[in-house]
């Protein structure tokens, strides 16, 4: 008889858990009323505004290239080393198309297609 | 001797100066350096790709900006949001913003990896982090059976295994074939890595969306824990976007 009283408990105690979330999906709702969607707006437009207006913008991009170059270099040796042999225009090119958010794999096939027809 | 003393006299005066020199070079490098401030050194800001347009991760460049708001808060109630231990599952390791950044640019541009807003979708729209998808930790408490969970699984790369043969399984067993990342049903070996995340250190919805992975066979090895989530994000004064729909 007690076993059977555990077991039902234990049975009860499982089934509950789900529904345990539904208070605190309630209070999720309580405090997202709280957050402000404008806050992390101004956040971005500042930083925005100050990129914009910096000088040191040229600076940043070439500092990026680099970046995106040691990331190539890192990962895809032997797509590097036909990117070394591009011209500078095709290069700024394919840094420009990574900048906008490019996939590596279609940077790749840009890459070796630059490289095949010239 | 002439000579001698005039060299003599060249060379204190070259010692006089050239500490003055490679001060005032010291100097012009500090305030380079300073005018923007950078996502870590050497990287000024990234792109990734977020609801099809390409978003600049970049710092607020006001060194007077201060957080306000919501995530500005020091406490809240407890519990439920109290402080989260620094991993929900010894197998999935926490990450900081540098990995962030790194996860960024590699795996989540390649598609090798998804990075999950794993708040509710009201949270999810007041705003996220660039390239996030927001899959609510609701979706992974569910049965390992439902099918938008399955879908999601798979969607992350996971495959159903169907019937597993006698003999794969004791090859499976006896460790003559690699099932790291195989569960009964599950073949998560060509997984994607995912990076879960939720509104920071004292959010619980991350946590709960990475022990329904795990409960669903997600190796823990593929998941990672950002735990500052969003207000360690717009505490550096990261950009954040609100979803367009």
């Amino acid at each position: 008889m007690h076993r059977v009283g555990v077991a039902v408990l234990l049975l009860v105690t499982l089934r509950a858990t789900p529904a345990a979330d539904d208070p605190y999906l309630q209070l999720l709702d309580q405090e997202v009323s709280k957050v402000e969607a404008s806050v992390t707006d101004k956040g971005n437009n500042a930083a925005t505004a100050q990129v914009s207006a910096g000088n040191s913008a040229g600076t940043a991009s070439l500092v990026s290239r680099k970046h995106f170059e040691d990331v190539l270099q890192e990962q895809h040796v032997g797509t590097y080393s036909f990117y070394r042999k591009l011209p500078e225009r095709s290069r700024e090119e394919i840094f420009l198309d990574y900048s906008g958010g490019a996939s590596m794999e279609a940077l790749r096939k840009k890459i070796i297609d630059r490289f095949l027809h010239p | 001797m002439t000579h001698i003393s005039r060299s003599a006299w060249v060379l204190v005066a070259s010692l006089l100066i050239l500490p003055c020199v490679l001060h005032a070079e010291d100097q012009v490098r500090v305030g380079e350096t300073t005018e923007f401030i950078p996502l870590v050194e050497g990287k000024p800001y990234l792109h990734v790709i977020h609801d099809g347009r390409s978003v600049k991760v970049q710092r607020v460049q006001d060194p007077d900006y201060e957080l306000k708001g919501y995530f500005a808060k020091t406490g809240r109630k407890c519990p439920p949001f109290c402080i989260q231990a620094e991993t929900p599952d010894p197998s999935v390791t926490p990450i900081g913003e540098v990995e962030m950044f790194d996860f960024m640019e590699t795996k989540l541009r390649d598609g090798s990896g998804v990075l999950i807003d794993a708040r509710t979708e009201s949270w999810f729209r007041k705003g996220t982090i660039p390239g996030s998808v927001n899959y609510p930790f609701t979706l992974f408490g569910a049965d390992s059976n439902d099918p938008e969970l399955v879908a999601v699984l798979k969607s992350f790369g996971g495959k159903e295994r169907g019937e597993v043969g006698a003999l794969e399984r004791l090859m499976e067993d006896w460790g003559w074939v690699d099932s790291r990342h195989k569960t009964a049903h599950w073949d998560f070996t060509a997984a994607k890595d995912l990076v879960v995340w939720c509104n920071g250190p004292a959010c619980g919805q991350s946590p709960r969306a990475i022990r329904g992975l795990l409960d669903a066979g997600y190796p823990g090895d593929k998941i990672k824990y950002y735990r500052g989530g969003m207000q360690m994000w717009q505490l550096w004064g990261l950009t954040t976007v609100v979803p367009r729909n």
